[in-house]
């Protein structure tokens, strides 16, 4: 019986993803030192004069309760974060968490750093120091930081998190106002992503949370054509968030990033077999 | 339907300036303090002509301030440090050192009744 014809291509990047990461570093780094410039009144004109809390989209996240209950904001807050929430819950309804995957800076920066560690560890070893059973337990841990946040919060009316926030750290670390607790939980995250890809998002990022849960309902989904599939791992491997794309139809792991790395584009060496969809595949 | 890695680049992109952008257009794009609810951004400063003209709001400046006849050593015994670039906001400066712009912002306030009577 003559089997089906495979076509194999060799592994690319997502570069689409690669250069939107780099844009929204530099974006939000940008607007960080300028604010910071802005104060000795040497900004820079064609940027806008706000606070690091005024673009971040889990501000809005942090003060739900507050504006629902109120019709304000905790205090730090903006409108503009209630507005950016309110399009990253659009994008993660249609194609998932694509805020984590394309656009996070704090999630790009674990990135760069993993890629030494891949380097260092090779890819079959990096990202799987864990043992399973305990990283299994882990991925919810940072439901329980969720939860955390949101009591101190609501009970405060502050944003008491910026003093644990590692992104906050990492684009304030020159304005001295940046708590110790959040330094240490920066430089934690960063030795860490030598050895496991994006530790923050995976065990305690409280956003990730959040739209973690919208991969058990979007629309555009990563789905596997098993007829085609050769099994052979290569979308496991190459998975930062370690989900087994291998032994699944549909991915609706609520850790799925939607970063295509395991898809046809990249990693799988068989055309149209792992692909990004809304509805079913042939 | 299938996506692309390029097409779902353009579509983000789309879907977050897009969404600035109309945000914006209604209204609802308030970068600064102050503004308190929804739709009701840049309503915030010192606007001139009323009664309002000397409140301190979440945009006023340093600059304002003085503009209003406040003089810098009154501003700074009221903020207990030296004066910043009058171009900085005051409630962003109070944010930074740690003071409790509510206070500050009446104690300013009592200053510049003062200064007219």
């Amino acid at each position: 019986m003559k089997l089906p014809k495979i076509q194999l291509f060799r592994k690319r990047s997502i570069w689409p993803r690669t250069l939107l990461q780099l844009f929204f570093f530099a974006l939000i780094a940008l607007i960080s030192i300028n604010h910071t410039l802005m104060k000795s009144g040497a900004g820079l004109s064609f940027l806008p004069n706000v606070t690091l809390h005024a673009v971040c989209p889990f501000g809005g996240v942090e003060s739900l309760y507050q504006f629902i209950a109120e019709g304000s904001f905790v205090q730090k807050v903006r409108e503009s974060s209630f507005v950016l929430m309110n399009i990253v819950f659009l994008l993660a309804i249609l194609f998932g968490p694509v805020f984590c995957g394309w656009v996070c800076p704090l999630g790009t920066v674990q990135e760069w750093v993993g890629k030494l560690g891949r380097k260092i560890f090779k890819s079959k070893r990096y990202n799987h120091f864990i043992p399973s059973k305990l990283d299994k337990v882990l991925r919810y841990a940072r439901y329980g930081v969720l939860a955390w946040i949101l009591y101190i919060t609501i009970t405060s009316g502050k944003l008491l998190f910026q003093d644990y926030d590692p992104y906050y750290a990492l684009f304030n670390f020159w304005t001295g106002e940046v708590t110790i607790s959040a330094f240490i939980i920066l430089s934690l995250t960063l030795v860490l992503s030598l050895f496991v890809e994006r530790p923050w998002c995976k065990y305690a990022c409280p956003y990730g949370a959040v739209l973690g849960l919208t991969n058990l309902f979007r629309i555009f989904k990563i789905r596997r054509v098993a007829a085609a599939c050769r099994n052979d791992g290569a979308c496991d491997i190459r998975c930062p968030m370690n989900i087994q794309v291998s032994q699944k139809n549909v991915i609706r792991d609520h850790q799925c990033i939607a970063c295509m790395e395991c898809t046809s584009e990249a990693s799988c060496p068989v055309r149209e077999t792992v692909v990004f969809s809304a509805g079913g595949v042939k | 339907m299938k996506l692309n890695s390029k097409i779902l680049g353009i579509l983000i992109l789309v879907v977050v300036f897009g969404g600035i952008a109309i945000s914006s257009a209604l209204g609802y794009w308030n970068t600064e303090g102050g503004g308190g609810g929804y739709g009701q951004g840049g309503k915030a400063g010192v606007e001139s002509g009323d009664e309002a003209a000397e409140m301190v709001r979440g945009r006023t400046t340093f600059q304002d301030l003085l503009d209003l006849g406040l003089t810098q050593e009154v501003i700074e015994q009221i903020i207990g440090t030296p004066m910043p670039d009058p171009s900085v906001r005051v409630n962003l400066y109070c944010e930074e050192q740690g003071l409790d712009f509510e206070s500050i912002r009446a104690e300013l306030e009592q200053a510049l009744a003062q200064r007219d009577s």
